[in-house]
């Protein structure tokens, strides 16, 4: 196995000072693998990713990329480091075309960036389809496959999708996880929040609970499906909800 | 002196009536209000129109009763108040700011033009005083007109206190902390933005008719821009969201321009007379950034509510809503 | 037709392409800064004395070139009011603003700022100037007149071409370049801009520099076709902010034709009410507009 290329220690990190959401999180994210971050209703997962990427203060504790600390980076220099972070909601600009979506996100060479979207075209046949579309003009599937492409342009070592599955059909769902575990297998390191615990566990490598803003339970993904536990902490309050 | 301080007192009075308004708009509610001297200028035209003696060649000047001149004064604003609402209160905050500074502008160039209602630049003269003729001093009536105001004041100020302790002032800060929260709830928020609009609007209609009434006299330039500033200084410095502190904003603020004003006109020599204005504009200016920056809570903030958002450093409405979290 | 007809309708093009420029900003900073700027008529103001005290300063000996009113020097004087309103801006936002964002401040704060710093630096024109209008020129220049009866002064036709150039110039930088997508980008979602890498604080200080700039275009445009007085962007911001309206806030386009449509009903609205009234024109226009089509002639709808 090899050494991981994202590592979490102790994070405390919250909108309002005095008030933390993530409360002392650690974890390890290893390249070419996938870890899913499952959790109850505000466990403070996405607070968790958005704190990563800089858009959430973080109060103490360390976020280290390939051994370099980029604690408390302002986001916009997060995103250029190597961390691409794919928000849940309002994750592609609906009034610019596909094409510009991913100039946007591209590096401040231009011929970099005109090679990377044309990467991108590869890896989504289908935004090269629709690459004079506006973003509001694509379906819930080819926005995500869309938000995904936006993140991938500066070829991040870490990817981040929150909540990827959101709002997708199943069919599409499985879709998007396919293409995340594509991803991975070229060596990209995953790093997800999810609601949909059994379908998410089934694609990744790892699965780790957050709960109240801390790991508790953490293995392997497959251990995770069959570990009365994850129930006890998470899947069982799902069940009787639904 | 003493007929001065009557004086002082007297006006000071009349803008605290509109600052409780203002500090209904937006210290209880959030609404941005940019033109209130032109619900001011409604108010005291309205007045002047309903009460004062008729004339050739004008319309108006009906010699109608003191009350009634009030009472037309505030349906008047809060109509002009409803016109805007209406237009406005669904789209975002910046669109009633505009329109409100718009209805200031139009209303005071509307004065100015339409000699036939408003007498133009010349004003409308003579409106009457109400009861003038039991006083035979222009002392005693001072001292009556001070009474009246004073007593107007406390009934406004009652009154408002009694509102936003009601269910219905309660509803209001809900909507102001979160708007999303509220709706939830079932609260029709735009009707209840638009009653606090218009509730607002017409104080300030009575205090512009109370300021006429006052001076027995009206025209366009006792409604220039600045006293929108004004007021509105007087209800951040003095505290938003607290009545007292509207008061006592009043006060200081009045006291700082009158007391700015008589040293300009006392030091400059008459050429600079209009810079000098222009440096008191300045000091208004000045008073109403850094309160905003430095002391968002005004001298008087406002009293701790049940909401946690609003305890804390920042002032009445001036923090953003609480952020919907994914 | 007639030509009185004709003479207010080009009375008000000329008028609408200043509005024009300055509406730009507004709806600039309504979109990309997120509130109305009540402080962007002063930057018109501002831009307008710059350009008087450097015309003051280097016009001497400056031959006007024929026919126009004005000699060379005027050009340096129209970039030395870009530049130095483009850093007013970015000092306001430095003293102002950024303190505001950094605490979280909502938007109604910052509306509330820029009304408080629009009285100060306004009256600061004041004290610096006094009331008495100035002009830039005392050069007088004979109207071109073109049939049927329209009555253009030079400077009024070198002021729509400089107008012309310059919104094309905007156009193609928002279009064309990096700084431009960045800006349309910040538009629509901050968040989304910056965890795509763009610096929003950049973007933000580039949205100063280029309303600012704009603004004091319209203000020597202005100055250079009426006059210069410490209240005229204080006049102007009526119609600044209808144009932006009317256009639907955020389109740039659409606030170069608010801007002509209220420069169009303003000066045609003399045909059939007393000039007196011309600038309720705007208000009324917006506030039509408001219960008809909230979100401008072209909007698509955000709230």
């Amino acid at each position: 196995m090899s050494a991981p290329v994202l590592t979490i220690s102790n994070l405390v990190a919250g909108y309002v000072p005095d008030v933390p959401i993530v409360r002392g999180a650690s974890l390890n994210v290893i390249p070419g693998s996938i870890l899913t971050v499952l959790g109850p209703n505000g466990a403070g997962k996405s607070t968790l990713v958005k704190a990563i990427a800089g858009l959430v203060p973080v109060t103490s504790g360390t976020v280290m990329l390939d051994g370099k600390d980029v604690t408390s980076t302002p986001a916009h220099a997060v995103a250029g480091l190597g961390i691409g972070y794919v928000p849940q909601t309002e994750n592609v600009f609906t009034t610019l075309s596909v094409v510009d979506n991913l100039k946007v996100s591209g590096s401040p060479s231009a011929s970099d960036t005109r090679m990377a979207i044309e990467r991108m075209f590869v890896l989504f046949p289908d935004l090269a389809e629709r690459r004079r579309h506006l973003g509001r003009e694509l379906s819930g599937g080819q926005r995500q496959m869309l938000a995904f492409a936006r993140a991938l342009m500066r070829s991040p070592r870490v990817l981040m999708p929150d909540e990827p599955s959101a709002g997708l059909s199943p069919k599409m769902v499985g879709i998007v996880f396919e293409k995340l575990q594509e991803l991975a297998a070229t060596g990209v390191a995953v790093l997800m929040v999810e609601q949909n615990a059994k379908a998410a566990l089934r694609a990744s490598d790892r699965g780790l609970v957050l709960v109240e803003g801390k790991e508790r339970l953490e293995g392997p993904a497959r251990q995770l499906l069959d570990d009365p536990r994850l129930g006890e902490l998470y899947l069982g309050k799902i069940d009787e909800a639904a | 002196m003493t007929a001065y301080l009557i004086f002082f007192f007297t006006v000071v009075g009349i803008y605290a009536i509109a600052v409780i308004g203002l500090n209904l708009q937006w210290g209880f509610t959030g609404l941005f209000n940019a033109g209130v001297v032109g619900f001011l200028a409604i108010g005291g035209y309205t007045f002047a129109i309903l009460t004062g003696p008729p004339r050739a060649d004008f319309f108006g000047g009906f010699s109608m009763p003191f009350m009634v001149g009030i009472a037309g004064a505030i349906i008047a604003s809060m109509f002009g108040a409803l016109l805007l609402g209406l237009a406005t209160l669904k789209l975002r905050e910046d669109y009633l700011a505009i329109t409100t500074f718009g209805i200031a502008i139009t209303i005071q160039l509307a004065a100015l033009n339409s000699d036939w209602l408003t007498g133009g630049n010349l004003g409308l003269h003579g409106i009457p005083r109400p009861l003038q003729d039991l006083f035979e001093s222009n002392a005693a009536y001072g001292v009556f007109y001070l009474g009246l105001v004073a007593v107007t004041l406390g009934i406004v100020y009652w009154g408002v206190e009694a509102i936003v302790r009601s269910p219905w002032g309660r509803v209001l800060k809900a909507i102001r902390e979160d708007e999303v929260a509220a709706q939830s709830l079932g609260k029709n928020v735009l009707r209840y933005r638009l009653e606090a609009l218009m509730l607002g609007a017409g104080l300030m209609g009575l205090s512009g008719a109370l300021y006429v009434g006052f001076i027995a006299y009206i025209s366009p330039f006792d409604f220039m821009p600045i006293v929108t500033f004004q007021i509105w200084t007087m209800l951040i410095l003095g505290g938003s969201g607290n009545n007292r502190g509207a008061i006592l904003g009043a006060l200081v603020v009045w006291a700082i321009w009158s007391g700015s004003g008589a040293l300009v006109a006392n030091m400059l020599p008459p050429v600079w007379q209009a810079r000098g204005g222009a440096l008191q504009s300045v000091l208004i200016g000045l008073l109403l950034v850094l309160t905003l920056l430095y002391r968002p809570r005004g001298l008087i903030g406002e009293e701790t509510t049940i909401s946690r958002h609003v305890t804390g450093t920042t002032g009445a409405g001036l923090t953003k809503k609480k952020e919907t979290k994914a | 037709m007639d030509p009185l007809f004709l003479q207010h309708t080009s009375d008000g093009i000329l008028t609408g392409a200043i509005i024009a420029l300055g509406a730009i900003g507004v709806t600039l900073s309504m979109t990309i800064l997120r509130f109305a700027n009540f402080g962007h008529s002063e930057l018109v103001t501002f831009g307008a004395y710059i350009a008087l005290v450097f015309v003051s300063f280097s016009g001497i000996g400056a031959q006007p070139i024929d026919p126009f009113s004005i000699g060379w020097p005027f050009f340096a004087a129209i970039a030395a009011a870009g530049v130095g309103t483009a850093l007013l801006a970015l000092a306001t936002d430095w003293l102002i603003f950024r303190r505001l964002r950094r605490s979280n401040a909502a938007r109604l704060t910052f509306i509330f700022a820029s009304f408080g710093a629009a009285l100060i630096l306004r009256n600061l024109i004041m004290l610096g100037f006094g009331a008495s209008p100035e002009y830039y020129s005392r050069e007088l220049t004979m109207a071109i007149l073109i049939p049927p009866g329209i009555r253009v002064m030079p400077d009024q036709i070198l002021v729509l071409g400089l107008t012309l150039v310059l919104v094309v110039a905007l156009w193609a930088f928002l279009t064309f370049t990096r700084a431009g997508l960045a800006m349309r980008a910040v538009a629509e979602s901050p968040t989304l801009s910056s965890v795509s890498g763009i610096d929003v604080n950049s973007v933000t200080r580039w949205t100063w520099i280029l309303s600012g700039g704009l603004a004091a275009m319209a203000g020597v445009f202005f100055g250079l076709t009426v006059q210069l007085r410490p209240e005229m962007g204080f006049n102007l911001l009526l119609p600044l902010f209808a144009a932006a309206i009317l256009g639907g806030a955020g389109s740039v386009f659409g606030a170069v034709v608010g801007g002509l449509i209220v420069g169009l009903a303003e000066n045609l609205s003399v045909i059939w009410i007393s000039p007196g009234y011309k600038m309720a024109i705007p208000f009324l226009l917006m506030l039509v507009l408001l219960y008809l089509r909230p979100h401008g002639l072209f909007g698509r709808g955000e709230r």
